[in-house]
């Protein structure tokens, strides 16, 4: 909220809405709160790659808190879909970065993204 | 490129959610300017995110809201700054709007008006157009027939102002007579026109001299003569011309 006071001479009504800007701004808060208490608790830079590690480990043993809204529809989707929003929404990865990691070129991260949020899209319904 | 795929390469949810590269980013937004159909797929996500997150929304508690607004009281008001900034800004743009449509009325007040003035000038030259006599074609016929020789006669003495030009078919004898400028005659004289024929005048016929700036057909010409005059006669015509009162003459 503070952030939100902060900024909102940032925002411009032409680029979207209030609320899409608001959605982005929090998930930038959040993905820096994120990192930096995984920082914290690790005391290490982490690399993408125990992320890899770290969606599979918690795709089973998720807390409910992670499974409500529109999380719980990402995980619905299939396990390439679900994989390429969950480390580039929740965890802020950049396209280039989940290539890297996943061994898979950049190409098909874009179509891959791209066609699961059409996918998620359609649980809206 | 084509929009509609576009829309659907799934770039929008990509855009919205914030998870597109810079370039991607850069071409979406200059394309959205130029595509109004993008620009409403775009609010249209956006307005379909906005009421699925909506629906799973949960209210923190008051104690949040407590700490929040306390935090914001310590960073002062910028907002009200910011919105009065943004609010002028518009007000500028209105300003400017407002100028430039004004501007633009007066230049299209203008250009009517010439226009108007334009339009009533050309509707006045056709109308005189119109007006204006045209030789008939009879007398066109004349003019052009090859075989009728022009005889230019010019005014005598003091009436040397006078001009009339004969047209004569040597062949057939028809002539004819026009009038482009002469006193106009009383109504108890006429003109009348004589051919010099072997030195003697001959009468052609009285001219009607109403007639102006047409062919008056005359009587018959003999091939043999050698110029024309014209007098001013008694009402009816005389048997020998009255040289005193000759006006015009021509030789052939």
């Amino acid at each position: 909220m503070v952030t939100v006071w902060q900024n909102i001479d940032k925002y411009d009504p032409e680029k979207g809405r209030l609320f899409t800007w608001l959605l982005k701004l929090t998930r930038n808060a959040a993905i820096n709160k994120t990192r930096s208490k995984i920082f914290k608790s690790q005391a290490k830079n982490d690399d993408i790659n125990n992320y890899v590690n770290y969606l599979e480990e918690k795709s089973s043993l998720q807390p409910d808190i992670n499974k409500i809204g529109l999380r719980k529809q990402v995980h619905l989707l299939k396990d390439d879909f679900k994989n390429v929003i969950e480390l580039s929404y929740y965890h802020g990865f950049t396209q280039e970065e989940i290539a890297k990691a996943l061994n898979i070129p950049l190409g098909t991260v874009k179509t891959r993204l791209r066609n699961a949020l059409i996918e998620l899209r359609k649980q809206f319904v | 490129m084509n929009i509609k795929e576009y829309i659907a390469s799934g770039i929008i949810e990509t855009y919205v959610m914030g998870l597109c590269t810079k370039e991607e980013e850069q071409e979406l937004e200059s394309l959205r300017s130029a595509h109004p159909e993008l620009n409403d797929a775009i609010i249209l996500y956006e307005t379909e995110l906005e009421k699925k997150m909506l629906q799973n929304q949960s209210m923190p508690s008051s104690s949040v809201d407590d700490s929040i607004l306390r935090m914001i009281d310590n960073f002062g008001t910028p907002v009200l700054l910011v919105q009065k900034q943004s609010s002028t800004k518009t007000l500028k743009w209105m300003k400017i709007a407002v100028a430039a449509s004004i501007i633009l009325f007066v230049i299209s007040a203008g250009l009517n008006l010439t226009l108007y003035n334009k339009t009533s000038q050309l509707k006045k030259q056709v109308s005189e157009l119109n007006s204006t006599p045209t030789l008939p074609a009879a007398d066109y016929e004349i003019m052009t027939n090859p075989t009728i020789t022009p005889v230019a006669m010019y005014g005598v003495g003091i009436h040397s102002i006078c001009r009339c030009t004969m047209y004569w078919d040597k062949k057939t004898g028809k002539a004819y007579i026009m009038i482009h400028h002469l006193i106009r005659s009383t109504e108890s004289q006429n003109y009348q026109l004589w051919a010099m024929v072997d030195g003697k005048p001959v009468s052609v016929g009285i001219i009607n001299d109403e007639i102006r700036g047409r062919f008056i057909t005359m009587e018959n010409v003999p091939a043999s003569a050698t110029a024309f005059s014209v007098t001013l006669e008694k009402a009816g015509g005389n048997l020998t011309p009255t040289m005193s009162q000759e006006y015009l003459h021509g030789s052939i």
